[in-house]
Parts: C-alpha cells; sequence; structure tokens
C-alpha cells in the first residue's frame, strides 16, 4: 500500500499587485493574483513526482510554501499525517532537516563568500551543534565524493566550479542533513543538455541508494518522461491534470496537457500544430469565473465560461480537470 | 549555387589575458562557416565552446578583451574584418539583424517599446517618425503581438516574456536584413513559447527570405527549425551537415554523445547516457584533437595531431578515428 508522506489540500497563496493600469503609485489600486488556487495534491512515499507546468503557473510558489519559506492562505500542508504549515518556527525545525531543496539556478543559489566546504558544514552545525566539527568535514567529504565532486575542490570557491560542479554541490549540501523528501526547484533549466544527463543520472543514483522521496518542478517534459513516476500538470494555480508518466504521456486528457507535449521539441520526430495554444499566458485575472485556460483551449464551450472544473478520475489514478471529459463529452 | 551570404573562413579569436605572465586563450581555432540566403543554419554546441563568441566575432561587437588574429569575415562581398567601427555600424542592425538570449537585459527598461523601435528604425534610415512608427507597427505585426498599438506605448516589464521575445524579434527585422543571428533565442521562455518563437523565426525566414543562424545548446530544439546543423566544440566545428541527415547518421563521437544524452532517447528510468569529463581548458589545446580526452575510441594519434575535416557519410567531420572506419570495432560503434 502507498504511503502519504505530503498532503496538500486545498491549498491558496495569494499576492497583492498593483492594478494594471494604475500609473500612479499613491493611487494605485491593489489587487491579488492567485498564484495557488485551491491545489490538492499528494505525494507518496519513496516516489517521484514530477509537477510541470509554464512559468507563471505557480510552481516556484509552491516549493516554497512546501518548504515553509512561506505560508499558505488557507489550506493545509501534512507530513505524515501531521499539519506543518502553521507550525512556529521552532516547532517546524525538526521537519526542516527532513525536507531539503534543490533551488533553480546553481549560480545563485551558493553564497559566492563560501567555500565549498563551508556551505555543506554548515547545514549540519545548524541542526546538531554539539557535533564535533571535524566529523561534520568528514560527512562532508564523503557527500562530495557522492555526488561525483573530486574532494580537492572542497576549498573551491563557487565562482571556481563549472554550472555543473555547482549543482552537484547543491545536491550534496540539501543531502547533508540526511533528508527523506527533497524539492527539486527546475534543477536542470540552467544546465547544458550533457550536463544535465549527468545531473539526472545522479538524482536517480541517489534515489536508489538513500529512499528519497522526490517533488520536482520543471518545464523540460523529456527529463520529467526520463524520470518521474508520476507527472502532475499545473496551470495557473490548479493542478489541471494528474497520472503516471505512462498514463500521462500515452494518453494526455487535458487540451493543456496536450498542448505541452505538442510544444516539446523532440529530435526524431517534427513538431506537432495540431494541438496549438492561441494566445499568451494570461495575466491573473483574479476571482473570474470559469475555467482558467477558457481563453486559449481550442475546445472551450458555455460550461467552461461560467463554472470552473474540479479533478475527476476517469480511469484508476489519472485525474483530469475539464469539462468536455468530466462530463463525457469526448 | 548561389554564393554564400556569409563566409567565415579560418577565423581565429583570442582573448588576451590580463596579466604578462599568463598565454592568450585561443577561443576560436580555426572556424569556417557559410550562411546562403534564406537559409536556417543552426550552431549547436556545450556552453564554452564558443558559440556566442562566434556570434559576435561576426559582427565584431564583442569585449575589448577579444581580437581576431587572423581569417576572414565576408558578408555581401564585404570583409568586415577590414571595417571600421562607423562602417560596422552601418552593417550591425542594418544588414545583420541580433537576437540575444535573454530579452529583458536586450530591451532598454527605461523606454517604451515603440521609442526603441524607432530609435532603431530612425537611427539607419531616412525616413519621417510618422513613416518608421508605421514600420514598427507592422512588424510588430509580423511578429504576432496581440494589440500592437497599446503594446508599443508599454515599457518592456509590462510584457510578458514571449512578448519581449517577440519584440526584440521585431526589432531586429525592423531594418529587413538579410541575416539574423540569434543566440539561444528561447532559453529564458517557456515550452509553449518556445515552440512559438521557433516557428515564428522560420516562418519570418521563409516568407521572407532572411538567412538565420540560430545558436542552440539544445540539438532538439534545432532538429525541425534549420536547413543546416553544425556541431561546435571547444571553439572548433566537428560536424557539420544538413540537420537530417547530421541527426539520423552522426558521425563524430561528441555528436553522437550529445544526441545520446537527450533524456528521451533511452527508456524512462534506465540510465541516460553521459560524455565522460568536461570541456578542456582551451590554453592546453595545440596539437591534438580537442575531444580526444572525453572520446572513448581516442588512440595516439589523436593526441599529437589535430584532425581535419572531410566527408563521412552523408557530410563532414573532423575526426581521426573516422577515416579509418576499417579498424572501427563494429561492437563499440554507436548505433542510434
Amino acid at each position: 500500500m502507498r504511503q502519504t508522506l505530503v498532503d496538500i489540500s486545498n491549498l491558496h497563496k495569494a499576492y497583492s499587485a498593483p492594478h494594471e493600469n494604475s500609473a500612479l503609485w499613491f493611487r494605485q489600486q491593489r489587487s491579488h493574483i492567485n498564484a495557488i488556487d485551491g491545489l490538492d495534491l499528494a505525494i507518496y512515499k519513496g516516489e517521484t513526482l514530477c509537477v510541470v507546468g509554464e512559468s507563471g503557473c505557480g510552481k516556484s510558489t509552491l516549493a516554497r510554501l512546501v518548504m515553509g519559506i512561506e505560508q499558505p492562505d488557507a489550506g493545509s500542508i501534512g507530513y505524515e499525517g501531521r499539519a506543518i504549515s502553521h507550525l512556529s518556527s521552532k516547532a517546524r525545525q525538526a521537519y526542516r532537516q527532513r525536507m531539503q531543496i534543490v533551488f533553480q539556478d546553481p549560480y545563485t543559489a551558493l553564497n559566492p563568500r563560501l567555500t565549498v566546504m563551508h556551505v555543506l558544514v554548515e547545514p549540519v552545525m545548524y541542526h546538531h551543534p554539539q557535533l564535533d566539527r571535524s566529523i561534520a568535514i568528514e560527512q562532508a567529504l564523503a557527500q562530495l565524493a557522492a555526488v561525483g565532486i573530486d574532494p580537492s575542490l572542497a576549498q573551491r570557491f563557487p565562482h571556481q566550479l563549472s554550472g555543473g560542479q555547482r549543482q552537484r554541490v547543491n545536491i550534496a549540501r540539501a543531502l547533508m542533513v540526511q533528508p527523506e523528501f527533497v524539492v527539486a526547484d527546475e534543477p536542470l533549466s540552467a544546465l547544458d543538455v550533457s550536463i544535465q544527463a549527468q545531473i539526472l543520472n545522479l538524482l536517480a543514483q541517489l534515489q536508489q541508494q538513500k529512499q528519497l522521496t522526490y517533488l520536482i518542478f520543471s518545464h523540460n517534459l523529456a527529463a520529467v518522461e526520463h524520470m518521474a513516476d508520476r507527472v502532475a500538470v499545473m496551470y495557473e494555480g490548479k493542478i489541471c491534470e494528474i497520472a503516471s508518466r505512462e498514463q500521462i504521456f500515452n494518453d494526455p486528457q487535458h487540451p493543456y496537457t496536450q498542448a505541452l507535449m505538442a510544444a516539446s521539441p523532440q529530435i526524431h520526430t517534427p513538431p506537432n500544430n495540431n494541438h496549438k495554444l492561441v494566445g499568451d499566458v494570461p495575466n491573473r485575472i483574479p476571482s473570474r469565473l470559469g475555467c482558467s485556460l477558457q481563453d486559449r483551449c481550442p475546445r472551450a464551450f458555455e460550461a467552461c465560461r461560467h463554472q470552473s472544473p474540479q479533478l475527476q478520475e476517469v480511469v484508476a489514478d489519472h485525474q483530469v480537470a475539464c469539462h468536455e471529459i468530466n462530463q463525457g463529452w469526448r | 549555387m548561389s554564393k554564400p551570404l556569409l563566409t567565415v573562413s579560418d577565423l581565429h579569436v583570442s582573448f588576451m589575458s590580463r596579466w604578462q605572465h599568463e598565454p592568450n586563450v585561443d577561443v576560436l581555432r580555426g572556424v569556417n562557416l557559410q550562411v546562403r540566403r534564406g537559409e536556417r543554419v543552426a550552431l549547436v554546441g556545450e556552453s564554452g565552446a564558443g558559440k556566442s563568441l562566434l556570434a559576435t566575432s561576426i559582427i565584431q561587437l564583442f569585449e575589448s578583451s577579444a581580437h581576431i588574429l587572423k581569417g576572414r569575415v565576408e558578408f555581401e562581398r564585404q570583409e568586415l574584418t577590414q571595417l571600421n567601427s562607423k562602417q560596422l555600424r552601418q552593417i550591425r542592425g542594418r544588414r545583420i539583424g541580433m537576437i540575444f538570449q535573454d530579452p529583458m537585459t536586450n530591451l532598454n527598461p527605461s523606454l517604451t517599446i515603440e521609442q526603441q523601435l524607432l530609435q532603431c528604425i530612425l537611427s539607419h534610415r531616412n525616413i519621417s517618425r510618422k513613416e518608421a512608427h508605421i514600420v514598427a507597427l507592422h512588424k510588430l505585426r509580423q511578429v504576432h503581438i496581440p494589440a500592437p498599438e497599446t503594446r508599443m506605448q508599454q515599457y518592456p516589464h509590462q510584457l510578458s516574456a514571449g512578448q519581449r521575445q517577440r519584440a526584440t524579434i521585431a526589432m531586429a527585422l525592423a531594418l529587413e536584413p538579410a541575416l539574423i543571428i540569434a543566440d539561444e533565442p528561447t532559453s529564458a521562455l517557456d515550452v509553449t513559447m518556445q515552440a512559438e518563437v521557433m516557428r515564428l523565426l522560420s516562418h519570418l525566414c521563409n516568407n521572407n527570405g532572411v538567412a538565420l543562424l540560430i545558436i542552440s545548446h539544445d540539438l532538439s530544439l534545432v532538429a525541425h527549425a534549420s536547413d543546416r546543423c553544425l556541431i561546435m566544440y571547444a571553439g572548433q566545428i566537428v560536424e557539420q551537415g544538413p540537420t537530417k541527415m547530421l541527426i539520423n547518421d552522426a558521425q563524430h563521437p561528441y555528436t553522437q554523445g550529445l544526441i545520446k544524452a537527450l533524456p528521451n532517447m533511452s527508456s524512462p528510468g534506465q540510465q541516460l547516457y553521459q560524455i565522460p569529463g568536461q570541456m578542456p581548458q582551451l590554453q592546453e589545446l595545440q596539437q591534438q584533437c580537442s575531444f580526444a580526452k572525453r572520446c572513448e575510441h581516442a588512440e595516439d594519434i589523436c593526441y599529437r595531431q589535430a584532425p581535419l575535416m572531410a566527408p563521412h557519410g552523408t557530410h563532414q567531420a573532423s575526426c581521426h578515428i573516422l577515416a579509418r572506419p576499417a579498424e572501427l570495432d563494429p561492437d563499440t560503434e554507436l548505433t542510434l
């Protein structure tokens, strides 16, 4: 039986932003942008769940909420059955060690003034202040070797490392406190194709060794297809489709998922223009009725303008939020 | 066949070192490149291979520490390396348009889209502001920016990333250049926008007869958006040919590695192929194949002599091992 590790239910997070057409700051009307808008997601122990979506869909906000870097406005995040989203900083401490994050850009995620060794030892000393520093240093050297970095580079500063090495250091840092749950926010997007392969292999290998659970945010569908157990597609702060990798890549249901798949460049098959979306990622219009994809969806109909669709199961473990599918029209 | 629009031959570009005791770094080491009118050429390689430097060398838009050691850059029967800065300004923007990686840093944040487009048009063409406005509007329509009249009055931060990149494409097109150099035009964009921008670039080239030089690190991105493809490694072109043939019949071990490293080339869950090691320090490479250290097939000769570009299979590659295919063990040959 699958065990739920992280359980996110009805999560909301809004940011206030100036109204688009107000020119004067003192007359500005503030409006709210719902970055996360009623999101439900369960992450099972030991799996790799990939979340895909365009920029601006709320991926990074979700990562920050799960990690507790920001507090949700409503809804809850449960970790092993206990709600952690509104814990005090102190009460959260125990969970911080169990979940770690790898940030998107390996260039800005490392403090330029700290050596690799310092970066790795710091989280250990923070969580275990009584520990002897030399033990932490030993652990750091072992961790560097585990992620494929020559321990002789430990005294280097970030600017002396290549992009791939920096991302490895980031991964090593996340693993220093022996977490069981790792969130990676676009871990590949700043890297070259050949380096991406190295990092993908490393993530897979570490997962096997340490029984890690991954929540990976990405817009690189080829990489997602390679590593995911399950895939969730996110659009405008909601999950619009979630299924196993095989289901989602062989039989995408939601028009947005189909458009994403069609847009992803493939080396041997020419791009498919049949599932093109019209228009741009819209600026969020707060409290608008209906499906958030309505303006871009080639198949939108009356119901899409009035009511926002809910996730419903089409086959076992394959949920889609689309009126057309949920009403059995297709 | 018509005379090429752009011919780069035996181009060597080197960065001067800041300190006397350090040698200069030769970043481009004998690059040959041809672009014909209306042709879409892709330049693919890892970061640090010298792709962007090659692009900026063509219009000499590089930093002052770089300089051209030798080689020729011939564009529309003019030798660009011999021009002074005033003559070069006549070429940049007007005959050769440039699209950079990040539209946010490429556009001036303190000017509206219209001001930037007009600035670009008026500094090259002797027409009135009104006429220039019409041209600018027309170009924005060409790149499918919705509501171009409103967008023109807005600042770059008010546009979405995709629209911003389309605005820079409009700007590159504004003076109807013969060649557009696009340096990683989609790496700051999402998958859906990426497909849109690539489609737009291809479409514009076909319709207007503009030649396109696309620089990318992603072979799958240019696979269907270019006619010819050049693979660059450590400052040299290692393989070139028609894109389809190059991808279906890759010859050079580096190209084969690049293709095999793509996640969708192996079945899910399996270990991906990775090219061992990393790009060498450019100072070290004098008389050897630049890929020798990372190559599975490297032999003695690869460390002693730099290989030359020669026809292999359906196109050209520079590799010693390919020159003697009989000795290659059929089992180790990479199949795609």
